[in-house]
């Protein structure tokens, strides 16, 4: 079993390092226009659990001061830096690894991805162009950024911080599928007759929080409430063919930049 | 008289101390007749969780407040569970610190550090339970899996010993259990192919006296319940406290997953001894009887439970019995003079198995890639301890109910020290293909949704296998129980909500907000004539008493 394995992986690796020689050469910055395969993400996912995740752990926060799920480093900063690190390791204590080039465009995508197992295809591209996207698409009248914008959609100030890019992807193409199950917009009318529609900072056994379509942040007891429905989909629309595929990589790239 | 009347007054204030005699395993053994203290894990040998003292009751309890707390220095769920030995608690906070605090005032006496080495592995934080109590002297497991001699009364390390090599991914997370002048701990590291074990050492000397590999080697039964060299990685681990029953000298531990977690087909056979109950001599450490729970687990499904020991009617006949609600979604009821089994019956969701049969093996029914399992991976129950009522002849404990995992299993390649799960799982979320949680959930702000599952305080009538009561709960429930003489059961949840309530019918009496999930379970001792209860809720172990 274990050997056919090993050679199913080595296939694997082979062919996700054909299918990637051309971004190799291209060798891209982390701001600059690049797209991370869901192939080369699962074959660096698999790199990684065999030669990093000992050190780096299986969240990539096991060392102080870096998280790689997080895109938190000491010194790297492009998708180079992190193969040159790799590739020399550090008088830290990280020791040299030798890997192919198509292995370390792997590991690249899979720190990239937010340490994303499932490796999920995400395409990066202009951050500056990503912010003009957000500004003219409407974002702003739910989301707020840096204290800009509204408030019945989850603040984004450090969305590039909490979220993978595969996550944020989603949200743009398909909200109702990737919309945290917290965020899902309720609609609560209490004993008095009062409705009210929201979105949940936290709810437990007896009480529910949330914040309502006028910007009040209220705190309810289940006790007062009449009648509770949580909707099934979210309320941010699906981005999918209103804006390019060129727009949409912008947008990402401008979101996963927010750090807080 | 003067003198005489000072002479009263003086042996009065030291009427607390009367106890203060050294602990032996006989006064463990006997700890339900003082139950001021709480001398080891789960207050008494037999699992119960259960207390006589009754100044807190059904009318007062609504009267209880906050008497003092002690703070966690260090960040991280706190699981530890606390012993009260003659006015004084003894508790743990990660990694591996010990201190003795004022029971009366939570005021330290002092704190003991021991930094174990950062190679140290363990699969789901830096765990430990407790401390055990012998003599003058605490025991305490570390994570670089030491076992540590302290002197009661100064913190001072008296001895310090191996257990096993954390460099191949052992550790220990449990409370030590005393029996018989043995200190009995066994090894974390189901997740790192460890070969797992429960050992006793000499609490004079650190000595081990025997090991009882939970894995059979060639030779033993049961070796041929594994394939080739499988078994030299097949994990087992026992890593949460045994019970013990004095009267038959039998001491029982559960085990846990089989190795590597998520790839049963890796491990074909039904991987003894993981995922079974063990009734070992504490003397001698040979095996009487075993009953596993789980052959062959793909799902994590640890009976790392603590064994709950009772005697009751059992059709008509007397009968000593062993009560488990697994982490696989059943629950057991077992001859535990044997290990015959007398009952199971589902207590959650569960669709890995159709059902058991006569003698309790579970009739498999795997789900296919993609497909749900239930009960998910942190199971229908955990480690959090159960408690029994002699009263009211129920058995109470936390469940995780409509919560399933998806599971990924994949080829493990065994390297030393290296995590060798064989997959994964990731949660089932109200709307399919959403993003999953993952587990940074637990942020300052809960933000958990029943659709993912919800928690249930269940107290289970052993004799029917049915539900009394329960309680149930939004958020999911990581909570230990304690019951009581005046029918008052103690528990909490991961919304950070403490509860007491009546235990005959569930009746919610009293509840305090705590700011933080209940990851172990209360417990209640008295000192200067005063019943206090304590638990632990986030960073926070917060005593409560009634109002003077």
């Amino acid at each position: 079993m274990q050997r056919s394995f090993g050679l199913l992986a080595s296939l694997i690796l082979r062919s996700c390092g054909a299918a990637v020689v051309f971004f190799g050469m291209t060798a891209p910055a982390f701001a600059q226009e690049h797209e991370y395969s869901s192939d080369q993400i699962q074959a660096g996912y698999r790199l990684y659990v065999g030669q990093c995740q000992l050190c780096h752990g299986t969240n990539g926060d096991t060392i102080a001061g870096i998280n790689l799920a997080r895109q938190q480093f000491k010194t790297v900063r492009s998708d180079d830096d992190i193969r040159r690190m790799i590739t020399t390791g550090n008088p830290a204590g990280m020791p040299p690894f030798i890997l192919k080039p198509e292995e370390l465009d792997d590991l690249v995508a899979f720190v990239r991805s937010g340490l994303d197992q499932s490796g999920v295809t995400f395409r990066l591209g202009d951050a500056g162009r990503g912010k003009a996207v957000y500004e003219k698409s409407g974002c702003v009248q739910c989301h707020r950024i840096a204290g800009e914008g509204g408030r019945t959609a989850p603040d984004l100030t450090d969305i590039g911080f909490i979220r993978r890019p595969g996550q944020i992807m989603a949200s743009l193409t398909n909200p109702n599928k990737a919309t945290q199950p917290i965020n899902r917009p309720v609609t609560i009318t209490t004993r008095d007759g009062l409705t009210i529609r929201g979105r949940r900072y936290d709810e437990d056994t007896f009480s529910v929080r949330l914040i309502d379509s006028r910007e009040q942040m209220l705190s309810l007891q289940k006790s007062d409430i009449a009648r509770y429905d949580v909707g099934t989909t979210s309320d941010m629309p699906s981005y999918q063919g209103k804006l390019t595929e060129g727009e949409i990589s912008d947008l990402l790239a401008y979101l996963i930049s927010l750090k807080g | 008289m003067r003198w005489k009347l000072a002479l009263l007054l003086l042996i009065g204030a030291l009427a607390p101390m009367a106890g203060n005699a050294q602990v032996t395993s006989q006064r463990i053994e006997q700890s339900a007749s003082e139950p001021q203290n709480w001398l080891t894990f789960s207050g008494t040998y037999s699992g119960q969780r259960y207390s006589t003292l009754t100044q807190i009751n059904q009318v007062n309890v609504k009267d209880m407040e906050q008497k003092w707390i002690v703070q966690d220095q260090v960040p991280g769920a706190w699981e530890s569970n606390p012993l009260v030995v003659n006015g004084i608690m003894y508790l743990t906070e990660r990694p591996n610190d010990v201190m003795a605090v004022d029971a009366r005032s939570g005021k330290l006496y002092w704190l003991y550090r021991w930094t174990p080495d950062p190679g140290s592995r363990v699969c789901c934080g830096s765990e430990n339970r407790g401390v055990a109590i012998l003599g003058d002297t605490l025991y305490v497991g570390t994570l670089d899996a030491h076992l540590i001699a302290l002197d009661s009364k100064t913190g001072k390390p008296v001895w310090n010993t191996t257990v096993a090599d954390f460099k191949s991914g052992y550790s220990v997370t449990m409370a030590p259990l005393i029996v018989h002048d043995k200190v009995i701990v066994g090894v974390g590291g189901g997740e790192f192919g460890i070969r797992g074990f429960v050992a006793a050492f000499d609490p004079k000397t650190g000595k081990e006296i025997w090991r009882f590999y939970t894995i059979p080697g060639p030779g033993d039964p049961g070796f041929e319940s594994w394939n080739g060299d499988d078994w030299k990685t097949g994990g087992a681990p026992v890593w949460n406290m045994g019970s013990f029953d004095p009267a038959l000298n039998l001491v029982y531990f559960g085990t846990g997953n089989p190795g590597p977690d998520w790839n049963p087909a890796q491990r074909p056979g039904d991987n003894l001894y993981s995922d079974s109950v063990l009734a070992l001599d504490p003397d001698t450490g040979k095996l009487k009887w075993h009953f596993q729970f789980t052959p062959n687990d793909g799902n994590d499904y640890d009976s790392t439970q603590v064994p709950v020991l009772a005697d009751m009617d059992w059709n008509g006949k007397p009968a000593k019995v062993m009560m488990w609600a697994n982490r696989n979604g059943f629950f057991y009821v077992l001859d535990r003079e044997t290990g015959k089994f007398l009952r199971g019956a589902p207590f959650v969701k569960v669709n890995w198995a159709s059902g058991l049969d006569a003698n309790g093996r579970p009739i498999q029914t795997p789900q296919g890639p993609g497909q749900p399992t239930y009960p998910g991976n942190q199971g229908g129950t955990n480690w959090y301890p159960p408690a029994y009522s002699p009263r009211t002849g129920l058995f109470y404990f936390s469940a995780w109910e409509n919560y399933g995992s998806i599971y990924r299993r994949e080829q493990a390649d065994y390297q030393p020290g290296r995590n060798f799960a064989g997959g994964g799982a990731g949660a089932i979320l109200p709307v399919p293909g959403a993003a999953t949680l993952g587990q940074a959930r637990r942020g300052p702000i809960d933000n958990w949704t029943s659709e993912m599952g919800t928690g249930a305080l269940v107290a289970m009538d052993p004799k029917t296998g049915k539900r009394a009561w329960s309680f149930l709960q939004y958020d999911v429930t990581n909570s230990g129980n304690l019951v009581t003489a005046s029918d008052i059961l103690f528990a909490g949840g991961n919304e950070g909500y403490f509860y007491a309530f009546d235990a005959k019918t569930g009746k919610l009496l009293w509840k305090s907000y705590l700011g933080g999930p209940v990851l172990n379970t209360p417990i209640t001792y008295q000192v200067g004539g005063k019943q206090y209860v304590s638990v632990i809720a986030g960073n926070v172990l917060a005593t409560f008493g009634l109002r003077d």
